[in-house]
Parts: C-alpha cells; structure tokens; sequence
C-alpha cells in the first residue's frame, strides 16, 4: 500500500484573500510534490548545457528575480522583459508581463524548451532527469513514475504556489506588532490615496498595485495598465500583443510590489535603477499616449489643465515617504526561508 | 444560513423551498449600458463607461406592518459589469413560505464589515473593492471616458465611492407571496445617470473624480434618490 499523500497546508494573511479555492483541483498540494517542485526549480539538467535552472533567473535571495534589467538565457541572448518576482501567485489569474500565460502550470514549461532561455527540448531534459533517479520522486507525487513535460509544470507550480510573502514590517504592523514610524505611515497613506486637488494629497499607487497585497486586480485583464511609460511611438505592445486589440497597447500587468527593494532594476524592460527614479516617474515624467491609465491621467495634487502633461505634485518629503512604506514590503523570512532554498547543496 | 424572526406556532416542519433572483439591469437612462464600445451624450460632450461596481447588502423583506420577516446573513452581494465580467445577479434559495411587502437593501458595505478585511464571500479584498484597512471598501465604482465639447484630448471619469456616511439603505413596495416551491426573479434597474442627476446635478465638466469628501456625499444622495428603480417580478 501507498501511503496517502500528505496536503500541504498554506499560511497566508487573511487579508489577502481566500486562496483554497484558487488552487486548481487538478494539481492539489502536497508536500511531496513541493518539494520535487523545489528540486525542479533548482535544477540545471532542465537546460540545454546544464548551466541553468529556474532558480537562475528567479534567485530567492532577490525576491526571485535576477539583478538584471533584461534576462539572458543560456545562449547569452538577451529577452526583450525582465524577470519577474515569483510571490504571491495565488491571487493572480495572468501571468508574465503581457499577460499570455493562464495559469502558473502553463508558464512553468515554457522556458525549458524557450530558446532565449533554457533552450532545450522535454524529450532531452526527461531523460536527463530520468537518469538522475528522478522517476521515484514523479512516482510518489503522481502514482506512477512517468516523468512528463505536463507533471513537471504541475511539481514546479506546486513550489511557486507556495512562494507566499506575509511577513513583511507592514505585514506586522497591520497585525499590531510593529510600530510604524511616522515617515512610513505617511507614505502608507500617501501610497494608498487618489489625491484631490485642494482637498487630499495622495500618491495614487493604490489605484493599481491593490490593497495589501500590492498587486493588480485579478478580474481578467483588468489588473493590467499603462502607466504612463512611453510615447505612443515608443510604447511596446504590451497586452496588445496578446489580445490583438489596440485599446491594449502599453497595458502590462501591474506587479506585485512586494519586496520591491531587493528587485531592481524595475519596470518590464528594467529601465529604473532605483526607487527614486520610478517615483521621478510617477511624479513628473509620465508620457502622454492614447492608451494611458485614466486613474494617472486623473491622479494629480494639483488641478491640471487636460493640455498639459500629467504630473502627481508630490514633494520630496512626500516622494521619500512612499519610498519608506515601499522599503515597509520588504520581507526578509521570505528571502531567507530555508524552505525555498536550493535543496541540491 | 437564515434567520427567522416570525415565530411558527405549529411543529410542521417549514417549508424552506422557494428562492428568489435578484437581477440588476444597468443603464444609461433609456438605453442598457454597453461597455467600453458606447458613447452616451451628456454635458454637452460623451462619455463611455469602462467599468462598474456596486455593493448590494443587507436585504430583508417586510410584512405589511413593517415588521422583519427575515434577512439574509453575510447579505454582500458585489454586482460587476466590465470587459472582463458580467455578474448582475445573485440569488436567495431556501425561503420559507412569506408573504412579502416590501424588499428593502443597502447600497455599500455596512459600518460594522467596512474596516474589517478578513470578511468572506463577495468582501473578498482581493476583488479590488477594498481600499486598505483603514478606509474600508469602494461601495460604488465607475470609471470611463468623457469627450468634453471643444477638447482634443478626453478626461477620466473615475468615480470611487465609499465610507460609511455613504452607506444607503433602500425600501422597495412588493407584492410578492412566496410558497410552496415557488422562484421568483425581482428585476431591478441601475441608472448610472441616477448618480448625478438629482437633487445633486454633476457635471463632468466640473467633477470627472470623486474619491470621497463633498463630491462622493453629494453622489451617494443621488444614488439614493433615483439611481436604483423596481421593474417587475417574474415568475421563473
Ligand atoms: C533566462 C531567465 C529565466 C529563466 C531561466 C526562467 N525565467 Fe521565469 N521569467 C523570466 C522572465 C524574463 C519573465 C517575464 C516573462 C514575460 O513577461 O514574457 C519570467 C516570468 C515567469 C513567471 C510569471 C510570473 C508572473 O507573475 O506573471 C513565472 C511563473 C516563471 N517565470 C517561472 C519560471 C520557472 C518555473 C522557470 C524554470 C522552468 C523559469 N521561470 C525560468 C526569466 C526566466
Ligand atoms: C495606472 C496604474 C498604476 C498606478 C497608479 C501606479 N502603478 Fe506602479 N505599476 C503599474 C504597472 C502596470 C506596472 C508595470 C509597468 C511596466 O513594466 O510596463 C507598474 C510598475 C511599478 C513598479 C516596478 C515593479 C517591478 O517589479 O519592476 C514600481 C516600483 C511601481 N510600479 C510603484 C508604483 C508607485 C510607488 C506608484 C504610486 C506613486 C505606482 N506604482 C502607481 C501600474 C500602476
């Protein structure tokens, strides 16, 4: 007899939402089948030389990103995006910036076989991975030891589901165990409020990177905008690419934005070095395009004439102080969580 | 879960088999609200509506004296019209036999529910109806586009409105006998122009945001006034 599996159970804040119910009734947890997902996310034998793994790009130490404004693949070639922080993916329903992918198992394999990536083929990474003794592992998960490009998604998105970030000093303060400074509670209110001129400062941030979480709305594409990035000439297709539709164009997802402050540089082609640049964005160099965000377009601290450019009118003070409330999202269990190390060393 | 509240003299077990649709028809005046693709005219300009959302809570029914014939419990009921959903209904199963006076909810998220945000159901924060801790939920939302007369370049309707003094509460006269198995469809109009009509008059010519303060009281009136109308009842 097989032993029953044993369910993994999350933890996460009540405040981000219910999360049982959004985990795909095809790919339950278990901790089994975490744990060769960890393996999986660690190992190198998925690429083509045997020099890259997931984890290369998506480094626990950085919040699961790599440092680098655009990510290169085994072959030295250089994608177009820059790779995203794996956290909090269970209240996502899109994934990747232009938001082509429908479910973590989907963008799992992909960058196995991509050739800007991992470069390989299934066929070849199977039997590498069958090789190595992997077949027990797939066995115990799944029932049987076939080991497939379908249950390698599923193993890999049974880890990053579990890649939950909650911990963080606003995590703590909003369970009453950390007392906010007074700069960090400014820029909390400051991030969180539409501004009306004459009446509310606000940085507006909130409209789109939502609630505690800090992510994009959920609801279909809804959760993806353009933000003021670049010129209609300029602007990347973003959404549109997938859609087809030229209402789309420049719309990205909007990131969660947690641990923000370990994953420089930002933005989807890693433009900004630094935080203080993304709020020099925000605040006073925002492109006018036909496609950009109407809650940017109508966020300002100042009344603003339709013909001119749009500008938030945030001081420097105030600038400074989202950046503290931005530096608040950092986590260091998460970073640190032995759990989500590499467990080939 | 149900709560009764008129008392059963007999030991007959009570018949809990009717159940009754809620359905909210949005518009825009005369005319069913379209999204995105639509240009209504108003303000001497246009305006499209790219998304709308509203809280539908707390409904109880009223015999013909007033009296509470029974409410239903976590009664939070988002309504959501975008590109990406069409959810304009909600429906109450397991009613006992009633006979039904009048219908009565509220517009928004009740004081109680508002700065909690580990609420379930529809409160779900991550749905994007909630602000933060502090500030509670977005009772009403609409957002679009308005094409003022004479400018080449469009304004942002963005529409937010919440915080508790908002919070409605609206009574509908029903004649409406619930019993023995029966479902019911109560239809009901959402005017979107009901926010800004009366006894507030809005121009998006002078307000396209509202994020609380004195512009989102003067909507909230509106949206208790006449944004919100009783069509029919169907039998299903
Ligand atoms: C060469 C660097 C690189 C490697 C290797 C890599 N990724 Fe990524 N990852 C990226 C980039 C870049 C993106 C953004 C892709 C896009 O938007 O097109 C991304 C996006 C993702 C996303 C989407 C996240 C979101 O929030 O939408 C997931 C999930 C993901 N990667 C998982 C993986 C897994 C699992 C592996 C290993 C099989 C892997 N990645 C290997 C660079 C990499
Ligand atoms: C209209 C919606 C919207 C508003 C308002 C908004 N953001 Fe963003 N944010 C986005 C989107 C979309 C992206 C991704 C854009 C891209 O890469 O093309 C983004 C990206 C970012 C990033 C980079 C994240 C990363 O992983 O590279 C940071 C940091 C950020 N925003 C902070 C803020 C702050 C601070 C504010 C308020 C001053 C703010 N945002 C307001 C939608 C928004």
């Amino acid at each position: 007899m097989k032993p029953e599996p044993v369910e993994l159970e999350l933890n996460a804040p009540v405040y981000f939402g219910e999360f049982n119910n959004r985990i795909p009734e095809d790919n339950p947890l278990t901790e089994k089948g975490f744990q060769l997902g960890r393996m999986l996310f660690y190992e190198k034998k998925l690429s083509g030389d045997n020099t890259m793994a997931c984890a290369s790009c998506h480094q626990q130490k950085k919040a699961f990103t790599d440092g680098l404004a655009v990510s290169k693949g085994i072959d030295g070639i250089a994608g177009k995006v820059s790779a995203m922080s794996l956290v909090n993916m269970l209240w996502a329903e899109k994934f990747t910036w232009n938001g082509r992918k429908r479910s973590i198992e989907e963008q799992s394999v992909d960058p196995v076989a991509n050739p800007i990536e991992m470069h390989t083929t299934f066929e070849a990474a199977i039997e590498k991975l069958e090789a190595d003794g992997y077949s027990e592992l797939f066995s115990e998960v799944f029932g049987t030891p076939e080991i497939t490009e379908g249950r390698i998604g599923k193993a890999l998105s049974q880890f990053q589901r579990s890649l939950i970030s909650g911990n963080s000093k606003y995590d703590q303060y909003l369970r009453n165990e950390y007392q906010a400074t007074s700069q960090e509670i400014r820029g909390m209110q400051l991030f969180f409020t539409h501004p009306i001129p004459g009446q509310l400062r606000g940085g507006n941030c909130g409209d789109c990177h939502l609630g505690p979480l800090t992510s994009g709305d959920i609801d279909g594409f809804q959760g993806f905008h353009n933000n003021g990035l670049d010129s209609d000439e300029e602007l990347d297709a973003g959404l549109m690419e997938f859609t087809g539709n030229p209402a789309d164009k420049g719309r990205f997802k909007t990131p969660s934005l947690r641990n923000i402050a370990l994953t420089a540089p930002y933005m989807h082609d890693g433009r900004f070095q630094t935080l203080e640049e993304v709020l020099d964005h925000y605040n006073e160099n925002i492109k006018k395009s036909e496609t950009l965000d109407i809650l940017i377009k109508e966020g300002s601290n100042e009344p603003i004439d339709p013909n001119e450019p749009v500008k938030l009118f945030l001081t420097d003070q105030e600038k400074e102080d989202i950046i503290a409330f931005l530096h608040m999202l950092t986590d260091e269990e998460f970073v640190n969580n032995p759990r989500f190390s590499n467990p080939h060393n | 879960m149900l709560i009764f509240l008129s008392s059963c003299g007999s030991d007959d077990a009570v018949q809990m088999n009717n159940s009754l649709v809620f359905n909210f028809e949005n518009m825009v005046g005369e005319v069913p609200l379209v999204i995105a693709s639509q240009e209504y005219e108003r303000d001497n300009g246009t305006f499209t509506v790219e998304e709308l959302k509203y809280y539908i809570s707390n409904v109880r029914f009223l015999d013909d004296d007033g009296n509470l014939l029974f409410s239903e419990e976590e009664s939070y009921h988002l309504i959501t019209q975008n590109n990406a959903s069409n959810k304009l209904n909600f429906k109450i199963t397991d009613l006992p036999d009633l006979q039904i006076s009048t219908v009565e909810f509220s517009i928004g998220v009740d004081a109680e529910a508002n700065t909690k945000l580990d609420n379930p159901g529809d409160l779900d924060p991550s749905n994007n109806m909630a602000w933060n801790w502090d500030t509670g939920y977005k009772f009403v939302l609409l957002e679009g586009k308005f094409f003022a007369a004479g400018e080449t370049d469009y304004r942002g309707l963005v529409f937010h409105i919440g915080e508790d003094s908002n919070y409605k509460t609206l009574q509908f006269p029903v004649n409406l006998n619930l019993s023995e198995g029966t479902e019911y469809e109560i239809q009901m109009k959402a005017n979107i122009l009901g926010m800004f009509n009366s006894p507030n008059t809005i121009s998006f010519n002078e307000v396209n945001v509202a994020m609380g303060g004195e512009n989102a009281r003067k909507i909230a009136d509106n949206y208790e006034n006449e944004m919100f109308s009783f069509i029919q009842i169907v039998n299903k």
